[in-house]
């Protein structure tokens, strides 16, 4: 019981994190590789305040949300002067780097050896200890993400990004600030996947910077194409598929040495297959293309 | 899919009474790989043993592994699914001291007992009351060499550690006690795990001419960076960490590890003439066609205390019960030495100073 | 300092070869090809296994594990990009396709070689020779050597062959090139083939100097990437200048900062590069969008 509920509770962190991704990849169609450091800004941000201050949760969820939009804002800069495949590696950069500060500043942030006995979180009062208690807490931010997301996508503001998504050039011409735009999409997407970050590092109660290298980056983009880019379910679709999947296989009796390199295979496969036969994923609307191709 | 989560779900719900059910996280795949498998070789070995006498106390054992592929969150997916799943009342692992670490509050919360048969970080010490490990913190390898290092009037040595927990933590335990006894660090530098080009800090160390090197990783990168030294001319004296005695260190660094000095913070000797020992290293070898290593000494050595503590209950195998055997159970003494809990579940072991010479791991000559 | 420069030097020559290969996919297919790295990877194994489980001879051992590099390049570009070129996916879609496949392959070979080290050298250690105050061992001189040769004869191949000259054309434009009968699939794939060569020279190389692991082509690979970008697309020569940047800066950075900060320093200099002059150092200007 208690494994399923670990299981629902890492779905929960990866839907956070896709469908937050997804507003800035699926819904702008900026695509990012730099999704887990802002995951990992969340994550470290929350654990140290835990740690050295012992504050309460809330303000640190609100702290990581606002320290974590900020890098986004750095990281959605340069998506005014740079695009598509060269935007792609610009957000590689960023992850590379962020992941070497993360490692590499040990007095800080304690470096490889990372940040053991992370606290469990206290919500007015309320000691969430149990795995259940963490389930509905996962549950609920999932829940306000997904409503949040939902609330944009149908505004002005939504129409504007898928704007921008389709034909930049006509959305400038329409007289909207496509900069302010883009900037602002990855400060929302960063927050909240830095909501994902407090979640993990409160769960697991250590952390460390291997969780969020590059690898995990492409895997957190890959559940927003497979699961459907610019869909509000698709990644919800994505996230149950890819995590689920390995732990599927701890039990469909290969040996575990090699089941690792299998599932790496799947997934790797999988990435092939839907670029070649579905680009658009399980439940996308958004295949990636630029406009002239679609024509 | 549907076909497996109904599997899942049914082999949640089985298990037999009078068998006993050990976990163990290893990891099988990714950087360490080659650790978890050495371990697996000897618990499978321990397994087959114990079986044809009739089990631990005539409790039939079955061992299921899980992979953590010395990734932390893999790891606590893995402990999660050997607790909830498979109902085992003791876990084996990890090799690795960030996967123990992060699986230990689980084990500490559900009353199970986790038990590291090669985890070296100081932060295991206070990981909790169910965690236990037969490895000695890497305080004791860490003081070892430094003082080797001293005893050998080396006024500066330079260090060169890998970017991991094991690595970073075992540099700064030499940093500290070598500047203690007087001695001073020209360059100390970290090396990413996955890099291969350590010529500039090789050109940089030299420049200072320090009396040794200490390298602080595993095997496979220390030997391509005393191969890297010995390229360029260079011949300081390289000190090493256990993890260099590996038969594929001898393969990889090829002549370059000859002279190599190490401490070996486990107890275990192949050459130990030793009877329990030598039938350790006998059926290894004829089951495997290869020697066994510490890792696999250690290893067995963790199965083994197990079944040892566990063939002694009367009552039903929980956690609980192995905890409270565990800390009451006096000495044992296994292949890699003899194990002696102190209040924290860490062991005192003495530490064998070591060295390459003629391509033969040997004890360094006036360090008995 | 000497070795300091030597050192450059062979990192520079492994990101030259890498990224010529790269450069040349990316003109003409115009997307980034991150399989490369595994193409780089599975040049070490293939050496592995013609040399050691077959015991052939190291020169035939090398030889053949080229062949199957080019022969992997080309099955890459045959059974996915082509098809997705059909279909005009995006330089996007055709990206994510790629690193898909990097995580295919290399767990392939991780599946099949396990994710330890392995190694083809002997244990004998050669010591480097002097030169110029600095020592550099028979293997470092190869590659660089191998470098110096293969980048020369690319740049010549493309201003003097016929070859060349059909490159040329479907890089600069594709429909233009194929109105005047080139056929740009048949360039795209001797591209793919020239590449993968060279990567598998890499590959095979790399692991003769410093061994391999399943892992080994992503760090070549990606600052291969960024001294291409760095240098710009366009020329060979400015693709030989990133890569002499690149190296120096993880070389100059790895000596002041400390080794830990070789990779980043490489992704800082192209985020600079990215802000202030997007182009490259060499090449034209891009244009901001098109109507």
């Amino acid at each position: 019981m208690e494994y399923l509920l670990h299981i629902l509770i890492l779905i929960g962190i990866y839907v956070i994190l896709s469908v937050s991704l997804n507003l800035i990849a699926g819904h702008t169609g900026l695509l990012s590789i730099a999704h887990a450091a802002f995951y990992g800004v969340g994550g470290y941000v929350a654990a140290l305040m835990a740690l050295k201050f012992n504050s309460p949760f809330l303000v640190n969820i609100v702290c990581a949300i606002v320290l974590s939009g900020l890098l986004g804002a750095l990281v959605g800069i340069p998506s005014l002067r740079i695009r598509d495949d060269y935007f792609v590696i610009a957000t590689f950069a960023f992850q590379v780097i962020a992941f070497s500060v993360l490692n590499n500043w040990v007095s800080f942030t304690g470096g490889p050896m990372g940040l053991p006995g992370i606290p469990q979180p206290t919500i007015f009062g309320l000691q969430v200890s149990s795995q259940l208690g963490f389930l509905v807490l996962v549950g609920v931010f999932c829940a306000l993400t997904l409503w949040v997301i939902h609330r944009i996508v149908r505004s002005p503001f939504g129409r504007v990004l898928k704007a921008i998504r389709e034909d930049e050039v006509f959305a400038q011409a329409a007289g909207k600030n496509v900069a302010a735009y883009k900037v602002l999409v990855f400060v929302i997407g960063a927050g909240m996947a830095a909501v994902a970050g407090v979640m993990y590092a409160h769960y697991i109660s250590f952390i460390d910077p291997t969780s969020f290298t590059v690898m995990e980056s492409i895997f957190i983009l890959s559940i927003v194409i497979i699961g459907g880019a610019g869909s509000l379910w698709g990644p919800v679709v994505g996230a149950v598929v890819l995590v689920v999947l390995p732990e599927l296989l701890r039990f469909v009796g290969l040996p575990s040495s090699v089941a690792a390199n299998v599932r790496q295979i799947i997934y790797g496969g999988l990435l092939v297959a839907f670029m070649m036969w579905r680009p658009r994923g399980f439940l996308g609307e958004y295949a990636f293309q630029g406009k002239e191709a679609r024509e | 899919m549907v076909a497996v989560v109904i599997a899942m779900i049914v082999a949640i719900g089985q298990g037999h009474d009078d068998e006993l059910r050990i976990g163990v996280v290893f990891p099988l795949t990714g950087d360490a790989a080659s650790y978890g498998e050495k371990g697996r070789e000897a618990i499978d070995l321990a397994v087959s043993i114990v079986n044809a006498e009739g089990g631990c106390g005539g409790r039939p054992v079955r061992v299921i592994y899980e992979d953590s592929r010395a990734d932390p969150k893999t790891g606590v997916s893995a402990i999660r699914k050997l607790i909830s799943a498979d109902h085992v009342p003791i876990v084996i692992g990890d090799i690795v001291s960030a996967v123990t670490l992060a699986a230990a509050p689980i084990a500490e919360n559900n009353r199970v007992v986790l038990l590291s048969p090669t985890s070296s970080s100081p932060a295991i010490t206070n990981a909790g009351h169910y965690i236990y490990r037969i490895w000695p913190s890497d305080l004791a390898e860490g003081r070892a060499i430094a003082k080797l290092a001293l005893s050998r009037d080396y006024r500066r040595v330079s260090i060169f550690h890998m970017n991991n927990d094991y690595g970073t933590s075992i540099a700064q335990v030499f940093k500290k006690t070598f500047e203690a006894g007087g001695g001073s660090i020209p360059v100390m530098e970290a090396y990413q795990a996955e890099g291969t080009d350590y010529r500039s800090f090789l050109a940089k160390m030299k420049m200072d001419a320090p009396d040794a090197l200490y390298i602080a990783g595993y095997f496979a990168d220390t030997a391509t960076i005393v191969r890297q030294l010995r390229e360029l001319g260079l011949s300081t004296q390289v000190l090493g960490t256990t993890a260099v005695e590996d038969d594929k260190f001898l393969q990889l660094a090829g002549d370059a590890a000859e002279g190599v000095i190490y401490p070996l913070a486990t107890g275990f000797d192949p050459a130990s003439s030793d009877a329990q020992v030598q039938q350790f290293v006998k059926k290894f070898r004829s089951r495997y066609g290869h020697e066994p290593g510490w890792v696999e000494a250690q290893a067995y050595d963790a199965f083994m205390l197990i079944c040892h503590v566990a063939s002694r209950l009367d009552e039903d195998v929980t956690g609980e019960a192995l905890k409270k055997a565990l800390d009451t159970m006096g000495s044992y003494k296994g292949v890699a030495g003899v194990i002696e809990f102190d209040e924290n579940g860490d062991v005192v072991k003495p530490v064998v100073l070591k060295t390459v010479r003629n391509g033969v791991f040997s004890r360094l000559a006036g360090s008995e | 300092m000497n070795q300091l420069v030597a050192n450059a030097a062979i990192s520079a020559a492994i990101i030259l070869l890498v990224g010529v290969g790269f450069a040349l996919i990316y003109r003409v297919g115009r997307f980034f090809h991150f399989a490369h790295g595994a193409a780089f990877t599975a040049g070490a194994y293939m050496n592995l296994v013609f040399f050691r489980v077959f015991g052939l001879p190291q020169p035939l051992s090398a030889t053949l594990s080229v062949l199957t590099c080019i022969a992997l390049g080309c099955t890459m570009e045959l059974a996915v990009y082509r098809p997705l070129r059909k279909r005009s996916a995006s330089g996007v879609v055709q990206l994510v396709a790629s690193l898909g496949l990097y995580i295919l392959l290399t767990s392939l070979i991780s599946l099949a070689f396990g994710d330890q080290t392995e190694s083809v050298r002997s244990a004998t250690i050669a010591k480097g020779v002097s030169v110029a105050g600095a020592r550099l061992t028979d293997i470092q001189i190869t590659i660089i050597a191998c470098a110096a040769v293969a980048a020369s004869m690319v740049a010549w191949a493309l201003r003097y062959t016929k070859a060349g000259r059909e490159f040329r054309a479907v890089a600069s434009d594709p429909e233009l090139a194929a109105i005047t009968g080139v056929r740009s699939d048949r360039v795209i794939l001797g591209a793919f083939a020239v590449g993968s060569g060279l990567a598998g020279i890499a590959g095979i190389l790399v692991s003769l100097d410093v061994d391999m692991r399943p892992t080994m082509g992503l760090l070549p690979l990606l600052s291969a990437v960024v001294a291409v970008l760095v240098g710009g697309v366009g020329r060979v020569l400015g693709l030989v200048m990133g890569a002499i940047l690149i190296a120096s800066a993880q070389n100059v950075g790895g000596w002041y900062l400390g080794q830990q900060w070789r990779e980043p320093v490489v992704f800082v200099v192209l985020l600079g590069f990215l802000f202030v002059r997007p182009e490259g150092v060499m090449g034209k200007k891009l244009t901001k969008a098109t109507v």
